[in-house]
């Protein structure tokens, strides 16, 4: 899922007729100060990163004057909130809160169907009102073919707790505008919390919107890369892995760098080792193998659903394009994916990457193939001569995750002991 | 003679069928015809590789991208047969970390 920034979806809500804060984007001090002046103080200056609780971990400053605003500025930027490097901050009116409601739109994959979710309790502790009192937020599926029409609003509002008449007023346009937000952008989730009730009218003091992944390609007007959810802004290697499902969706390349620049191993005392899987689930049974030994995978990488030899050529680059590695396994699933196509991407790969060699890698590699077609990809490295490589161990179906985890261990040992690299 | 035609992905296959017609072993048609939904790829009445399906339709994804082609031509034929996909941003990124000292394994 794509998920925006909070000026993001304001932007998004504004376009479609909800209130929002009048304010800005600011990289810098002196254009924090600016946009203060020109909207006039006291002013909210919170810290754009994708993660949750940044209230609690400090991300959130008032300021009165613009000198309070250069030191709220000058400490955020640059600062980590749930370890996101704090790189913009939304400078904008602080709101005359009276009330805060809390108003959401997502899909009930139990009922197949949306769902709009309706408190006016909201506020940064709606998931302890959720879990103590579940009468609170009230819950209303939405007949998607009906959609949310004014008088469905009203109706919904007017079974909710505690909404009196002039809160089903004020609040039923914002619920329409939220569902077409919703629909329109192919949102998975959008969220206001919390929905000030100013007295000037409902006015979005925060903003959640998550598009769906599949949908990024019909909405370019949102300029967003498509990425894997990471928490944090993509890195520039997941934004390449990005443009591979592009045009063709035949297959599927996840990608996403757990320790892009490799401090993380290196705190942990670990070996940082490239990887790619077919399948999530034998993908986190072999990390969950590797990092007890000592490895790290300083990546998650699914390849499934067929992708073609052309996709795995291409992830492949991407993946052992990452510095510090000192190895990479690839383990399939059982699965009906046809793997001699998996190889022959994979070959292609290491043939341009490793030209000096013929594609022979100057690392430790372990390729598991297991499924469809596995005694055909163990011979197309055959046939390129790949197989022969010291640092290359091919196994097949008769391994499980644990022993594909050791037999790299084995691999990596002796390839360290042979090269006098250090471990 | 070149033979090149785009697919799916955004690539480009090229075939120079200049020493195609020597070729004993044929291997591009003969790896091209094992693929679902069936050859692309066919020997001409000259002894050189003519696609079967029409170029839009290959574009389409009749294709099915499986570089058996490039990888069987390279070791049993005459290594006539190139392919290059796109891959935005990578050849700059590799060269922005080189730059910051962290070389690709592939590059040391």
């Amino acid at each position: 899922m794509a998920r925006l920034y909070e000026y993001q979806g304001k932007d998004l809500l504004r376009r479609m007729g909800i209130s929002v804060p009048r304010g800005g984007l600011a990289h810098s001090q002196a254009e924090a100060a600016r946009i203060a002046q020109e909207i006039g103080f006291p002013v909210a200056i919170k810290a754009q990163v994708l993660a949750g609780g940044r209230g609690k971990a400090g991300g959130i400053r008032f300021a009165a004057t613009t000198e309070e605003v250069r030191m709220a500025a000058c400490a955020l930027l640059g600062a980590s909130i749930h370890g996101i490097p704090v790189e913009a901050i939304l400078v904008e009116q602080r709101l005359a809160l009276q009330r805060e409601a809390y108003l959401a739109v997502t899909a009930d994959p139990s009922r197949r169907q949306p769902i709009v979710l309706l408190s006016l309790h909201g506020g940064v502790e709606i998931e302890e009102t959720a879990t103590q009192d579940p009468a609170r937020v009230f819950q209303a599926p939405v007949n998607i073919r009906e959609g949310l029409p004014d008088h469905v609003a009203r109706n919904i509002l007017r079974r909710t707790p505690g909404a009196t008449s002039a809160d089903t007023l004020a609040l039923a346009p914002v619920l329409c505008n939220l569902y077409r937000t919703y629909r329109t952008y192919d949102c998975k989730l959008v969220e206001i919390n919390p929905l000030a009730l100013t007295p000037e009218g409902p006015v979005a003091a925060d903003a959640r919107v998550d598009i769906d992944d599949d949908a990024i390609w019909r909405h370019p007007e949102l300029g967003l890369t498509p990425t894997e959810e990471a928490g944090r802004a993509p890195t520039s290697l997941e934004v390449i892995a990005g443009t591979i499902d592009q045009d063709d969706h035949r297959g599927t390349t996840h990608f996403v760098q757990l320790d892009p620049d490799g401090s993380l191993t290196r705190e942990l005392g670990k070996i940082p080792v490239a990887f790619d899987c077919v399948g999530t689930g034998a993908s986190l049974t072999a990390m969950d193998e590797l990092v007890p030994l000592g490895y790290y995978p300083v990546n998650f990488a699914d390849t499934s659903g067929n992708p073609s030899a052309s996709k795995m050529y291409r992830i492949t680059k991407v993946i052992l394009s990452q510095p510090h590695i000192q190895g990479y396994l690839f383990v399939s699933c059982i699965s009906s994916q046809q793997l001699d196509n998996t190889a022959r991407g994979i070959v292609a790969a290491l043939k341009e990457l490793f030209p000096a060699t013929g594609g022979k890698p100057t690392i430790p590699m372990l390729f598991a193939f297991r499924g469809a077609f596995d005694q055909e990809a163990i011979q197309v490295f055959g046939d390129h001569g790949i197989a022969a490589s010291p640092w290359v161990r091919l196994l097949g179906r008769d391994v499980d995750e644990r022993e594909a985890a050791l037999a790299f261990r084995d691999l990596h040992q002796e390839w360290r002991e042979t090269t006098g690299r250090p471990g | 003679m070149i033979l090149a035609f785009e697919v799916l992905s955004g690539g480009t296959l090229t075939i120079d069928t200049t020493a195609c017609p020597t070729c004993e072993s044929k291997a591009c048609a003969t790896v091209c015809a094992e693929q679902s939904p069936g050859p692309v790829l066919v020997i001409g009445q000259d002894g050189r590789p003519r696609l079967k399906p029409t170029l839009t339709e290959v574009k389409r994804g009749v294709c099915t991208e499986c570089l058996g082609c490039l990888l069987d031509c390279e070791v049993h034929g005459k290594n006539a047969v190139r392919f290059h996909v796109p891959l935005p941003g990578l050849e700059a990124f590799v060269a922005s970390e080189e730059a910051a000292g962290r070389v690709p394994v592939y590059r040391k």
